[in-house]
């Protein structure tokens, strides 16, 4: 496989990123102090024009993309590891007998009933009880998303655990908790792993969503659902700049992390064959 | 506790029963048998598929637990000796346990190397070049090319795999060695050879074996005593070749009788009398 | 008589199921309002003054937040049962009223949104089905990729400012109908009610502002069993008993049609879980278009702290999810009895 075709669908996201941890040096205008006068439409000054309290809208659209990446990142490695380790240790015990092989068939009841209630739901009961702290929203999200990994990674687990190399592992005198970590995780993280480019793409959109309800983080942070909310008055007057810039970062934020599924795909799918 | 190499190794399994499934559904895998291999046995069990056989041998190395009666290393119960590291190590040294070759008998993302190397590094703590002299020592025995150590699983034929499934059971050097249906996945020609680089390894080091198998005749070749099951029941045991020759219960009968069928079949038809069938 | 239980264990089964699940969830959201950090009393109470200890006995009271753990457990499912769900910090009303009436509105908008997806799956799969020219089988593909990617309120917002902003074809997004007309009331459901009373201006009017808001949520959750129709179509596609029929001189659309059957078992699975994302849509849709409902009533739960109305609402939305759910197993079961449990223990 040729190195572009590995890497090409990551692109865009590595571009992204490439902004969102670099973007703040090279914007003109602070993000979150008014520079200007409101209400600016796209000019060689501003490119995308200012909001209605005289904030430049580039500066903010870019900013932006610090915040919503960064609380994207750490959702999705704390869902994916967590659901990881979980899916494993359930996996492996929910089809014994005794206390363990009950806990983890009730652990696994429980994944499947936490679907019942949609993401967003459960991101504005948790914020609206706990309050729109970077922290409360984080660890929200990863609850949310942490069961879909588990139930990926369990499944996996339920296809490898009457594999023979663990019996094989049990007679070279291995632990059971070794041959877990040894044996069964790396033949059975791919599902979760692939799914985490998903996983990313979901918690920004619903970052974002709980930011344009308004639960989200408070302004002037220029994170990008709350940019769209604020701007949604504006549209009925004819200013589509302070709603559309962040509207459409969303959409390419969301699309390239899709693409990344490809990559992804393309990376463990190789790392399993050489 | 020290290697003695000339040890002698009791495995006994006493009253020994296993059922599975829930309170609707339940069925009894092994009904209620006595059993043992020693260091100096060359005994086969043999049954078709759903006699029990594979079970028996699963319980003898704790791979399995019975639900009822007792398993003993050398007077040591083995539930309580595989509950803690010590007593893991001991029992792992003294009885290996080799199962059929299958897609997933290793690692697939491992290494030939890592698989044999790993017991001998858990189990004796032996690491490198003298863990490097023992498994081309083992893999000499076995007639391998340990140029293959570094490749993986999936590159090798099923043959060789299963000659290094022995190999990774055979680099501690145990006293006991259980094999379950190892040369069933085989190609007939290669069965032969596999079947008697097992014997002459078992013979030369005093290593006793229990050979678990459906086809009669592999097993009547390696051991010296042979136990039929059936329906998980022990029904006949004693010497190999009084049991083939003089079976006393019915079902060995039938048994042989069908392979003495398969066999007749299987000349006739390559025979050339150009006669249909 | 236990062959009768035997036999119908499958949906017997799955009935109580139901609300055993519904109160999992129930005992979630008391103990969330309750994990709450610092005294969730005190924002009720208007601290600028000094609170007596009546006050704070009668606000804890109202907040079914006095006494032992125990002892509000109890009260709570007491409560429960009798659809007592306390009284709302905004407007006073039982908190049951409040979510009842604006029910109907959000169930509606997800029934037609969940309509409008199954129509344009089928849609795209008469599309896929009849041509093979790569202009239209790529994109296709394409579409199913974009299942869970698209952020609904971000796409409203691109369509606002085209199809308002610059073309006007569409009303501001101010409210479910014009101002100055009323929403007619019969059944709770705003179309079906302006079709019974024949107020054929005000649902024009109710289509008008609706169109959007639905156009978009199709758009946005359509890929979810695009996805899978898709899949499923490839297989069916190359499978033996479409073979069959065309090497038996079958008509064109008699073979399409197996094809369609076929392939839409592991689509009318993801209904299901579509319906969990249409839920989630609506509820932002309906704030940004200002359309009521359910969505709007959890925003403002939140703005003013009411605790007991995200409580409340949160259990609302399991219920209905739930219910959704069971329905689509049960229909599922019904048309495929391989995915019955217990169904393998027989025969």
């Amino acid at each position: 496989m040729t190195r572009l075709r590995l890497w090409g669908p990551a692109a865009p996201f590595i571009l992204l990123v490439l902004i969102a941890a670099f973007g703040v040096l090279l914007i003109p205008f602070d993000p979150e102090r008014v520079v200007a006068a409101s209400n600016l439409p796209p000019s060689a000054d501003h490119w995308f024009g200012t909001d209605s309290t005289g904030m430049d809208v580039l500066s903010r659209t870019i900013a932006g993309a610090r915040i919503n990446l960064t609380m994207a990142l750490i959702v999705t490695a704390v869902a994916t590891s967590g659901g990881m380790v979980l899916g494993l240790v359930i996996g492996m015990n929910e089809a014994q007998r005794g206390p363990l092989g009950i806990v983890g068939r009730g652990a696994s009841r429980a994944v499947d009933l936490s679907d019942a209630v949609p993401a967003l739901i459960v991101g504005i009961v948790v914020v609206g009880l706990f309050g729109p702290s970077v922290a409360s929203l984080s660890i929200a999200l990863a609850l949310i998303l942490m069961p879909n990994q588990i139930r990926l990674t369990r499944a996996e687990v339920l296809k490898v655990r009457h594999d023979g190399y663990l019996n094989a592992a049990r007679m070279a005198g291995l632990s059971e908790v070794r041959i877990m970590f040894r044996h069964v995780l790396p033949n059975s993280c791919r599902p979760a792993l692939e799914n985490s480019s998903l996983v990313f793409g979901i918690s920004i959109i619903v970052s974002a969503s709980l930011g344009f309800l308004g639960v989200g983080l408070a302004p002037p942070i220029p994170e990008w659902g709350a940019m769209v909310s604020e701007g949604v008055s504006d549209v009925m007057l004819g200013r589509w700049w302070t709603s559309l810039f962040p509207a459409l970062a969303l959409c390419l934020a969301v699309a390239s992390a899709a693409a990344v599924t490809a990559t992804l795909t393309r990376l463990t799918r190789g790392a399993a064959s050489h | 506790m020290s290697w003695n190499s000339d040890a002698y190794i009791s495995l006994l399994a006493q009253g020994v029963r296993k059922e599975y499934g829930s309170r609707s559904a339940r069925f009894t895998a092994v009904e209620t048998v006595d059993f043992e291999i020693t260091s100096a046995s060359a005994i086969g069990v043999v049954g078709e598929s759903g006699s029990g056989k594979s079970t028996l041998s699963k319980m003898l190395v704790g791979l399995e637990r019975p639900t009822s009666g007792r398993i003993t290393l050398n007077g040591a119960n083995i539930a309580q000796l595989l509950h803690f590291r010590g007593g893991r190590q001991d029992m792992r040294t003294s009885v290996q346990y080799v199962a059929q070759d299958t897609a997933s008998s290793f690692d697939p993302r491992r290494t030939l190397r890592d698989a044999v190397a790993t017991p001998l590094r858990t189990l004796r703590g032996i690491t490198g070049s003298e863990a490097e002299d023992r498994i081309e020592a083992v893999l000499r025995v076995l007639m391998l090319d340990p140029r293959q150590l570094d490749r993986l699983p999936h590159e090798v034929s099923g043959g060789q795999r299963q000659r290094f499934s022995l190999a990774r059971a055979l680099v501690v050097g145990p006293r006991i060695l259980i094999c379950d249906e190892v040369v069933s996945a085989l190609d007939v020609s290669v069965q032969g050879s596999v079947l008697n680089t097992l014997k002459d390894y078992c013979e030369n080091r005093d290593v006793g074996l229990a050979f678990v198998s459906h086809g009669l005749p592999a097993t009547a070749f390696v051991t010296k005593e042979l136990v039929v099951m059936r329906h998980g029941h022990i029904v006949e045991r004693g010497e190999t070749s009084q049991v083939i020759n003089a079976p006393s219960h019915p079902y060995t009968v039938t048994l042989l009788e069908a392979y003495r069928r398969r066999r007749t079949a299987a000349t006739s038809a390559a025979a050339p009398t150009g006669h249909a069938r | 008589m236990k062959s009768v239980l035997q036999r119908h264990r499958w949906w017997m089964l799955r009935t109580l199921a139901l609300p055993a699940h519904i109160a999992v969830f129930a005992t979630v959201s008391f103990f969330l309002v309750r994990l709450v950090p610092g005294d969730p009393v005190l924002t009720v109470l208007d601290t600028s003054q000094s609170i007596s200890a009546e006050d704070y006995q009668a606000a804890a009271t109202s907040l079914g937040l006095d006494g032992s753990i125990w002892s509000q457990f109890l009260a709570f499912w007491g409560n429960l049962l009798h659809l007592d769900l306390g009284v709302s910090r905004i407007t006073g009303r039982p908190i049951w009223e409040e979510i009842w009436s604006r029910l109907p509105a959000t169930i509606e908008l997800v029934t037609v949104g969940l309509l409008g997806s199954v129509a344009l799956g089928l849609g795209l799969a008469a599309l896929k089905l009849v041509t093979s020219s790569p202009w239209v089988q790529i994109p296709l593909r394409g579409y199913g990729r974009l299942a869970g990617s698209i952020p609904d309120f971000a796409l409203a917002i691109v369509a606002l400012v085209v199809l308002y902003a610059n073309l006007r074809w569409i009303p501001a997004p101010i409210g479910r109908i014009d101002p100055g007309m009323s929403l007619p009331h019969v059944t709770g459901f705003p179309l079906a009610d302006s079709i019974l009373t024949g107020e054929w201006a005000v649902l024009n009017s109710m289509v008008q502002h609706i169109a959007l808001p639905v156009l978009v949520i199709v758009l946005v959750h359509t890929p979810s069993i695009w996805k899978q129709l898709d899949l499923g179509l490839e297989e069916s596609a190359a499978a033996a008993p479409t073979l069959f029929r065309v090497a038996s001189g079958a008509a064109r659309s008699a073979v399409y049609l197996s094809i369609l059957r076929r392939a839409s078992a592991s689509a009318v699975v993801m209904v299901g879980a579509l319906f969990g994302g249409l839920v989630g849509g609506v509820v932002v849709l309906e704030q940004l278009f200002s359309l009521g409902g359910l969505g709007q009533f959890a925003i403002d739960s939140v703005d003013s702290l009411d605790f007991l109305g995200l409580q409340g609402f949160l259990v609302s939305i399991a219920a209905l999810c739930l219910v959704a759910y069971f329905a689509v197993d049960v229909v599922n079961m019904l048309l495929d009895p391989r995915r019955r449990p217990g169904a393998r223990a027989e025969g």
